[in-house]
């Protein structure tokens, strides 16, 4: 299947020059206090006239983003609000007055256009207050684009809203025992799109994203030992990457895309290695007595926080990424493991058992500062951040079986994200994906 | 390693192996000891879960002897006594006034801490984890103290009566399988039952076995034996298996 980059026309239009003069930050995303912003969603209007033959949810989605975001309180809608006959989504056209009434603070109004499999959506977010456009965009292409187009509006959103582009659009890949054994999936972040993207029937582990998330490096029983396989997710291309005597395992894939950070035990006792994508190049970062595994790299790829029960209990350390300088970071505890480090490189993720139970906490990269993010019973394990490093997802049976859980980075805000009769584990957070669509 | 030579230097604790056509009385002593133990430092009161946990499994184990089940009534009283000891520390930690001089330590009861040993008897499965290639077990699996990979005296026992059946049968090629609990992380926890593996094949290799019959692998906390999430489960899943590979 030939596969070409994005083709999409996102086309800016109508947009006077002073509201990009007059642009400010809605929402504080940093404040533990804040506050949803209100905004409305109606449905989007079929432009066509006359009726398609499919009526298209896409405010649904953009709403279900801005809900998953945690930043927003979607209001629901009065009948005489909710369903509008208008075609014309000016800002000159909208009775703002209606909307305030309601309590809204912002507007998100669209139209699409499905001829075939093409598919033209005109979407626009107003500030009900100020009754002004904030932004405006055109997106064309096919039908099959229709979640990623409404995806890339809700991440403008939240640009708009917040300074920074958001989340949505971005991907999952985990583990689930949904066959019986466990596989990896990958999934969109709101849960759509699940593929099985692993058929080993033993036991997969562990995948890991390249920075470019186009592929994924993971554990692998299927040759009787647990090795490491790499998944070219484009060509569907599978390749055997280290085959040795015992341990393969805990790979990380560095921030320019060159190595992969892993463990080996051939030489009797798991260490940290680092290798090129092909394998070559094979060279040793630790040499302790104790296990070391699960290394993280900072995003600017010139430090490894790992794990290392050199001390006699698992601890995260920290090491330069040929190898040099370990360092202890934690302290706290008997248990301490999966650090994550933030893709802004300010915060370390990991997992800690603390009164009987594993929580996900954070710290600086020199240890300090811990905050605990989870509580209660019911461990919560596995951190992997969000390529903007606002939220975490981490896996937790505090809800009985094991689920994907989001949580943001100061922890005032989580949402179940899986719901499912198996077990879903080891979440990667893939990178910004670059929207890939059919040839046209 | 300076006990492992010890042990050596004394085959005669080989020769206390004993069968399991009798029922386990001094383990269930041990259990009743320990519950007692338990009850004196107020685990009904402050422990009632691990302590009523640990008085099921010594029912159970009564049960299996009437059942004339013996190994399983001696899995289930070992299993008794190492609960009744959690829910006696978990009962000392809670109790007011006593937290001072345990603080905050998390780290389980150590095998015989109560200063009577005993051998662990097999979970054998006669099955590999990946159900491979596999015949029947005579070897008895070996367990293990939370995040931890030093083998207990209950577990050289165990590992000397393997040994025998392994110089009886010097064709065999054997595999042997580190295991853990699922409390951990999972990529830790495939190191540690890797760390198992190799610290019970290197005992075996110093009672005289031939490294080259032994191979090792990890399962990590991917294939528990028991596939409950308590206390009970968890002294059954941290362990080392024996697997006979077919050649």
């Amino acid at each position: 299947m030939k596969r070409i980059l994005l083709f999409i026309l996102v086309s800016l239009f109508l947009l006077p020059p002073t509201v990009y003069a007059a642009e400010k930050i809605y929402i504080d995303i940093d404040t533990p206090t804040m506050r949803r912003f209100p905004i409305a969603i109606p449905e989007f209007k079929d432009l066509k006239g006359g009726g398609s033959s499919r009526q298209l949810r896409i405010s649904r989605i953009i709403a279900n983003d801005l809900e998953i975001s945690g930043l927003f309180n979607i209001l629901s809608l009065p009948d005489s609000l909710g369903n509008l006959n208008k075609t014309d989504l000016t800002a000159e056209e909208i009775d703002f007055s209606d909307w305030s009434a309601i309590g809204t603070e912002a507007l998100v109004w669209g139209g699409y256009r499905l001829e075939g499999e093409r598919l033209a959506v005109e979407v626009r977010l107003f500030d009900v207050i100020q009754g002004r456009q904030i932004a405006g965009r055109l997106y064309q292409g096919r039908i099959n684009n229709l979640r990623e187009i409404a995806h890339k509006f809700s991440n403008e959103i939240i640009r708009e809203f917040t300074g920074k582009e958001g989340v949505l659009g971005t991907k999952l890949a985990y583990v689930s025992n949904a066959t019986g054994r466990k596989e990896v999936y990958l999934s969109d972040l709101d849960g759509y799109n699940q593929q099985r993207i692993t058929n080993d029937a033993t036991i997969v582990l562990s995948p890991a994203w390249s920075p470019d998330a186009r592929k994924i490096v993971y554990t692998s029983y299927k040759r009787r030992n647990p090795d490491l396989y790499l998944l070219d997710l484009i060509t569907g291309r599978n390749s055997l990457l280290s085959h040795r005597p015992g341990l393969n395992i805990s790979p990380a894939w560095s921030p320019r895309g060159d190595r992969i950070a892993f463990s080996l035990s051939q030489e009797g006792n798991a260490e940290i290695y680092s290798m090129n994508i092909d394998g070559s190049q094979l060279k040793r970062l630790t040499n302790s007595w104790g296990i070391d595994v699960s290394p993280t790299w900072s995003p600017d790829g010139g430090k490894i926080a790992f794990v290392s029960s050199r001390a006699g209990n698992p601890h995260i350390y920290v090491m330069d990424s040929e190898g040099k300088g370990a360092r202890r970071l934690t302290y706290e505890g008997n248990y301490n493991s999966s650090p994550a480090w933030s893709p802004r490189g300010d915060r370390i993720a990991f997992c800690s058992r603390n009164g009987g139970y594993f929580q996900i906490f954070t710290m600086d990269p020199q240890g300090n500062e811990i905050q605990q993010l989870t509580f209660g019973s019911g461990n919560n394990e596995d951190p992997s951040w969000s390529p903007d490093g606002r939220y975490l997802i981490f896996s937790s049976i505090r809800d009985g079986n094991s689920e994907l859980y989001l949580i943001n980075a100061n922890g005032s805000y989580s949402k179940r994200l899986t719901r499912t009769d198996y077990d879903e584990t080891n979440p990667a957070w893939s990178p910004r994906i670059q929207l890939v669509v059919s040839e046209p | 390693m300076k006990r492992f030579k010890a042990l050596i230097l004394f085959p005669a604790l080989v020769l206390l192996v004993i069968g399991c056509d009798k029922p386990p009385t001094k383990e269930i002593a041990a259990a009743e000891a320990a519950l007692e133990a338990a009850s004196e430092a107020e685990a009904p009161r402050y422990a009632p879960e691990e302590y009523s946990s640990a008085e099921q499994m010594l029912t159970q184990a009564y049960a299996e002897v009437k059942e004339q089940k013996y190994s399983e009534a001696k899995a289930s009283a070992i299993s008794a006594r190492q609960l009744a000891e959690i829910a006696r520390d978990a009962a000392l930690k809670k109790k007011p006034g006593k937290e001072e001089g345990v603080g905050l330590r998390e780290e389980e009861p150590k095998f015989g801490e109560s200063g009577f040993t005993e051998e662990v008897l097999a979970g054998a499965t006669g099955k590999g984890a990946l159900g491979e290639g596999i015949t029947i077990s005579q070897l008895s699996t070996v367990y293990f103290d939370f995040d931890e990979y030093i083998l207990t005296e209950e577990a050289r026992e165990t590992l000397n009566e393997n040994a025998e059946w392994l110089r009886e049968h010097p064709g065999a090629k054997i595999q042997i399988e580190g295991h853990c609990d699922e409390r951990g992380t999972v990529e830790y926890n495939l190191a540690l039952g890797q760390k198992r593996a190799e610290s019970t094949r290197d005992y075996l290799v110093t009672l005289g076995i031939d490294n080259k019959q032994m191979s090792t692998i990890s399962y990590g906390e991917e294939v528990p034996a028991d596939p409950d999430h308590n206390e009970q489960a968890w002294v059954k899943n941290r362990r080392a298996e024996f697997v006979i590979l077919n050649d």
